[in-house]
């Protein structure tokens, strides 16, 4: 009887399919990437249905004398659902094997879960592979990165090519690639390509103890994995952070690999509980700089404080505005000024000694710039302008502007030779992406709109060449994105106008 | 009986980041002399310097900084001495020369260690 039952449901969904409504072509442009996507699942979902039906009726055709048994089916089914489905063969077989050339090949054919990216799928599944092998294999390498240049790329693709990155050791390449999935369009982005993205960022960020950097991204994603959250619960509890044992025993239990990650486990649950703060943030800011002594010497150790903070926590803002401040009292100190002049006339310098304590100063603007920064996103929050401060924020302004041009030089340059290659090009854009993000974070809005009309023209110059030499509308789509969002920022309307249409026009 | 404790391994200078190099680079520091040195100190500070490290003599391969000891070769006396022989740069110097040496390790800023086999563990690679 199972196997007549099989068989009717499979002739009862063929018949639901059937009078299922179509999508309007009003709503889904019949050539896009969605209707496309939607177009090889319905490819594979009818072939497993006809694989079902096939089986059940084999089964009949076989044994059905003998009473129906139920296990001819379930062995056909187990034989035939790789051949519907490989996925499952790539992901619990090859992937592990390292078989990272198989591996591309049978995930090329997998369908799900890369029906919306299914070239960079296929490639994504051959760099997981390789990530498994015990040595990088540059010629394998290459391999992959041609496959991906068969077809448009998409989310699944970047992926790859981050992967390929990190494999080869080019950890920074890789994490400025996997960090611009936001604007790739979720029509041409796998979820699983996105939570692989996630995960190996978690995990790189873990390896560098950079706690608050993973904590940001794993917050900022709406759907993290289970091992993401066990992870990201890791890390807000190294950073002091009030987590339940009992909620981290529970989110270990659930995530995958607990044997594996049974240290961090027990690292966190031994990390010390969070000690009370004697001094909050704001009324660290608020207390004197000078405090009754030489004030030289009190901006030199808040500077060695400063120098001492470890690299991988963002700097307090309220310890950068009290160095600044302290400086700003020990430029203005006379004591300082008559001490450098009368050095300068002992040693027969020929400079003045003005001009000592202004080359001096500005030494100590750019340190301050660097601990900006360094601060990240919390440099936001400074808000004084004066001073030292505010030469610490023109350097950084400085630098970032030549920065940014330099980068944009570099993108030119790529879009502009003979073969250049829409991977490329695009590995070159988040490079240009990551410096702009990190250069902006502590500017003003006005330079922050001067730095934006610097670099402008030459993305919405390559986005456009995307489009129309390259076809690779995704790519374009998610450059004119980040252009819309910056515009919107600045309150560039016609900027935003502009954009706002390319967006809307979609892939 | 017990073991006696292993020295501690020196750091050299480069290995700080560029704000600490401007404590732990500090010519005066290097050359072990202090702000009101003359000229011909300077000269006798960095040829003794050199003699020493190159017979090896102890404690001539280390100076006290601001961040406790670090690792001192000829090379880095040679860029002190080169620093402090343009005036005007060793000006600046004697300013920052003011903040007291430590002559014990300073142990870094508690911050949450890494989880150096996170990527093995979480199955991202096996080398």
């Amino acid at each position: 009887m199972t196997e007549t039952f099989v068989v009717l449901g499979c002739v009862a969904l063929c018949l639901g399919v059937g009078v299922s409504p179509l999508p309007s072509i009003t709503t889904l442009a019949p050539t896009g990437p969605r209707a496309r996507g939607i177009r090889r699942a319905e490819q594979q979902f009818a072939a497993a249905v006809l694989m079902l039906a096939t089986c059940a009726l084999m089964s009949l055709w076989l044994v059905g004398k003998q009473g129906e048994p139920w296990w001819p089916l379930a062995c056909l089914l187990l034989l035939a659902t790789p051949l519907v489905h490989p996925w499952l063969v790539v992901k619990w077989l090859l992937v592990p094997l390292g078989a990272v050339r198989l591996a591309t090949v049978v995930a090329r054919r997998a369908g799900h879960p890369w029906f919306r990216d299914p070239v960079g799928g296929s490639v994504l599944s051959g760099a997981l592979a390789s990530l498994r092998r015990r040595r990088h294999d540059p010629e394998t390498a290459r391999w992959l990165r041609a496959r991906l240049a068969e077809d448009q790329l998409g989310g699944a693709g970047i992926v790859a090519l981050g992967l390929i990155a990190a494999d080869s050791g080019d950890r920074d390449t890789a994490t400025k690639l996997l960090g611009t999935l936001d604007e790739i369009e979720p029509d041409i982005c796998p979820d699983i390509a996105r939570m692989i993205a996630l995960d190996w960022l978690v995990a790189d960020a873990a390896r560098r103890g950079a706690w608050h950097e993973l904590v940001d991204r794993v917050s900022d994603d709406p759907f993290p994995t289970p091992t993401t959250r066990f992870v990201g619960m890791c890390a807000r509890r190294m950073l002091a952070e009030e987590i339940p044992r009992r909620s981290l025993v529970w989110a270990w239990l659930c995530a995958p690999r607990r044997v594996a990650t049974a240290g961090l486990l027990l690292a966190c649950l031994r990390a010390p509980r969070p000690i009370a703060r004697v001094l909050e943030d704001d009324e660290l800011g608020a207390l004197p700089a000078n405090e009754g002594r030489d004030p030289v010497t009190r901006a030199m150790a808040l500077h060695a404080e400063a120098a001492a903070w470890p690299v991988t926590v963002p700097v307090p803002a309220p310890m950068i505005e009290r160095l600044a401040l302290a400086w700003d009292l020990a430029f203005n100190d006379f004591g300082l000024r008559a001490e450098v002049r009368e050095r300068v006339d002992a040693l027969a310098v020929k400079a003045p000694g003005e001009l000592v304590v202004a080359r001096m100063q500005r030494a100590v603007a750019r340190d301050i710039a660097l601990l900006l920064c360094l601060a990240g996103r919390d440099s936001e929050r400074i808000s004084a302008s004066v001073g030292v401060l505010r030469r610490a924020r023109e350097l950084q302004f400085d630098d970032a502007s030549a920065q940014i041009l330099a980068a944009c030089s570099t993108l030119a340059k790529r879009r502009r030779s003979d073969a250049a290659a829409a991977i490329d090009v695009w590995t070159e854009w988040v490079t240009l992406r990551r410096s702009y993000v990190d250069a902006v974070l502590p500017l003003s809005l006005s330079e922050r709109a001067t730095l934006y009309e610097m670099f402008e023209e030459e993305v919405r110059t390559t986005a456009a060449w995307l489009w129309n030499a390259r076809r690779e509308r995704g790519l374009a789509h998610a450059m004119c994105l980040f252009l819309l969002a910056e515009a919107e920022r600045v309150h560039d309307r016609d900027a935003a106008a502009y954009y706002r249409h390319n967006v809307v026009v979609g892939l | 009986m017990a073991k006696p404790p292993a020295p501690l391994e020196i750091p050299p200078p480069a290995a700080d980041s560029t704000l600490a190099q401007r404590f732990t680079l500090d010519p005066f520091h290097i050359l072990q002399l202090s702000p009101s040195a003359t000229a011909r100190e300077l000269d006798l500070a960095g040829a003794h310097l050199i003699a020493a490290l190159e017979r090896g003599t102890p404690g001539a391969g280390r100076y006290d900084t601001p961040f406790g000891p670090r690792a001192r070769d000829p090379d880095l006396v040679d860029f002190a001495a080169d620093e402090l022989a343009n005036h005007e740069r060793r000006i600046v110097h004697e300013i920052w020369a003011r903040l007291a040496v430590r002559t014990t390790p300073v142990a870094p800023l508690a911050a949450p260690p890494p989880w150096t086999g996170g990527e093995r563990a979480l199955g991202w690679r096996r080398r």
